[in-house]
């Protein structure tokens, strides 16, 4: 497909354009917000605690007096992080292993794909809250958990191109022409099956920001007094009674950013397939 | 058809044991040693070498696999280490909890998913669709912890309609089933949507229509029912995004169930039950998605697997 004419659907396309206003706003937010002001996120000032919005905080204190859109600035910069992170190791793993699997075939396919079975039986935030008590809480680890449960869609994915791509004339003919495996894998079969990684990636960001938040609110996730967006929902949870601005900004936050990445994920696989939409 | 049948349940079984292995390796890597943990701050190494000679923990680890799968296959799940009850027992006084909780949220997720997915696809590119495909969209992205607190905000801190938690009245289920089907509503709906407009678009739609039938019966009885194919493999997917935000369900409203036990056992670093709760998580999950693809072979009369 002529790449001018996917950035043109994907341009015109408003609800994915939504969603990069979105991201971009959370991205500068949370990259410069936390340099304009000074306020510590993390130091604490009982004297001012559960302090109304005012001038001084906009969104008043949380229950040690720390400023709540600060912890919310370099929360943002915690939960991108994460997401990114852990999309980041379902694809360094699962692309290049369903590109082995489905290229190859054999008995690395049938192990793969039973491995692949017995993740995918476990749902989600139940493999995350395993690895996580398993590993120990803490930013890299629940990286490593939710980054886990995010490689077996990007194997099935890339297995089910790579099996079509490797009957495809141009590769027999590159291994006609005495083309290493290796070569036709980097070469060929795994540039091709990006487009719809891409979309899956893009959704992935999504369910990665939403599961590590849920480890976070459980308290299993990144531990006070860091400023993590599940953590600050999941440590406030006992002031819902007295002041509930503290469990609706944090989560708020989550859905915008989980929402955002969503709707561009469908945005992308719109522009990549217009029969789909 | 029964060669398919057969094959398929077999096939599930490399998945369960598979499991069974996975979550043995897991709760192995737990940091702390339950044997102390057991035996409290006070007690001599003696008591802690006692305990752990009890629960097996000073076998080689592959002795300890081994026992693991024979009690499993008994249906010995072994002892709480805080009750000192067996596992299965404080399973079973949770389970029906979450049984309950997951049966009710399901039942909502397809009457209003499909619903809504059926106006979206039949009134396509119109303010009604845009809304729908809207709402679901948020449905599938908002954080199920984050929407249990805000309905608790709304219904029962400030309107004072519904209880905060709890498992008390008939009343009690009604915020944690309205959460916990949220996902699953979305899902549901964009799934139906995108499933329905395929099926209009084709010939044998025109047809009907060309025969004179009604706009009602061309939808229900000849697109609905082919478009529900795709649908049920996707209620039977998501199920397990539905078991596993029960767990966050139930921590958000104190719900009495076995995701809430979970939460609970890890903190106490009780890992029979943790091990006991996952396992039973992912076989309930393999047995549904079993469960989803006999029913669509049996629906489905065009599939016939060899």
């Amino acid at each position: 497909m002529p790449r001018d004419r996917f950035w043109v659907r994907l341009r015109t396309h408003r609800s994915a354009m939504f969603g990069v206003g979105v991201l971009d706003l959370f991205a500068l937010a949370s990259l410069i917000g936390p340099l304009l002001d000074h306020n510590d996120p993390v130091r604490q000032d009982l004297a001012n605690a559960f302090l109304p919005p005012s001038p001084a905080h906009p969104l008043g204190t949380d229950d040690l007096g720390r400023d709540e859109l600060v912890r919310l600035l370099y929360g943002g910069r915690l939960t991108l992080l994460v997401g990114f992170g852990a999309v980041a190791i379902g694809f360094l793993i699962g692309v290049p292993l369903g590109a082995l699997s489905g290229y190859l075939g054999g008995w690395l396919d049938m192990l793969t794909q039973r491995v692949v079975d017995v993740i995918l039986a476990f749902p989600n935030i139940l493999l995350a809250i395993a690895l996580v008590a398993a590993l120990g809480p803490g930013l890299r680890n629940v990286i490593i958990s939710v980054g886990i449960t995010s490689i077996p869609a990007f194997v099935r994915l890339v297995r089910a191109s790579a099996l079509s791509i490797r009957e495809l004339p141009y590769v027999e003919a590159a291994r006609a022409l005495g083309v290493s495996d290796w070569r036709i894998l980097l070469r060929h079969v795994i540039p091709n099956s990006l487009a719809p990684v891409i979309v899956q990636a893009t959704l992935q960001l999504g369910a990665a920001i939403l599961v590590a938040a849920g480890l976070g609110f459980l308290g299993l996730g990144v531990q006070p007094p860091t400023p993590e967006w599940g953590t600050m929902l999941g440590s406030s949870r006992q002031f819902i009674f007295s002041d509930s601005i503290l469990v609706t900004v944090p989560g708020l936050a989550i859905f915008g950013a989980v929402l955002a990445f969503n709707l561009l994920g469908d945005g992308l696989r719109d522009a990549l397939d217009p029969r789909l939409r | 058809m029964t060669t398919y049948l057969v094959r398929r349940v077999l096939l599930s079984v490399p998945t369960v044991l598979g499991v069974a292995t996975l979550i043995f390796l897991l709760v192995h890597l737990l940091p702390g040693d339950p044997a102390r943990v057991i035996a409290g701050v006070n007690a001599t190494p003696a008591d802690v070498e006692r305990i752990r000679h009890q629960l097996g923990l000073d076998q080689p680890g592959w002795q300890q696999y081994l026992s693991f799968l024979g009690r499993l296959a008994h249906g010995d799940l072994g002892t709480s280490t805080h009750t000192l009850n067996p596992v299965t027992s404080e399973i079973a006084a949770r389970a029906l909890y979450t049984a309950e909780l997951a049966a009710l949220s399901i039942v909502i997720a397809i009457a209003v998913g499909v619903a809504a997915g059926v106006v979206a696809a039949t009134r396509r590119n119109t303010a009604m669709d845009l809304l729908i495909s809207g709402a679901a969209i948020a449905g599938v992205s908002i954080p199920v912890y984050w929407l249990g607190l805000m309905l608790v905000v709304l219904f029962a801190i400030d309107l004072r309609v519904l209880p905060a938690a709890g498992a008390g009245g008939p009343t009690s289920i009604v915020l944690p089933a309205i959460t916990l089907a949220f996902f699953s509503v979305g899902f549901i709906a964009r799934q139906t949507r995108s499933a329905m407009l395929e099926v209009l678009g084709q010939d044998f739609v025109r047809t009907a229509r060309a025969k004179g039938a009604g706009e009602r019966r061309v939808l229900l009885r000849h697109a609905l029912r082919n478009a529900l194919l795709p649908v049920v493999t996707t209620i039977g997917l998501q199920f397990g995004t539905l078991l596993g935000g029960a767990v966050l369900t139930e921590t958000v409203f104190a719900w009495p169930g076995i995701g809430r036990l979970l939460v609970d056992s890890i903190f106490f670093r009780d890992f029979p039950v943790v091990q006991g709760v996952v396992l039973l998580i992912a076989v309930a999950f393999i047995v549904v998605n079993l469960i989803t693809d006999l029913v669509y072979a049996v629906v489905d009369p065009r599939i016939r697997y060899g």
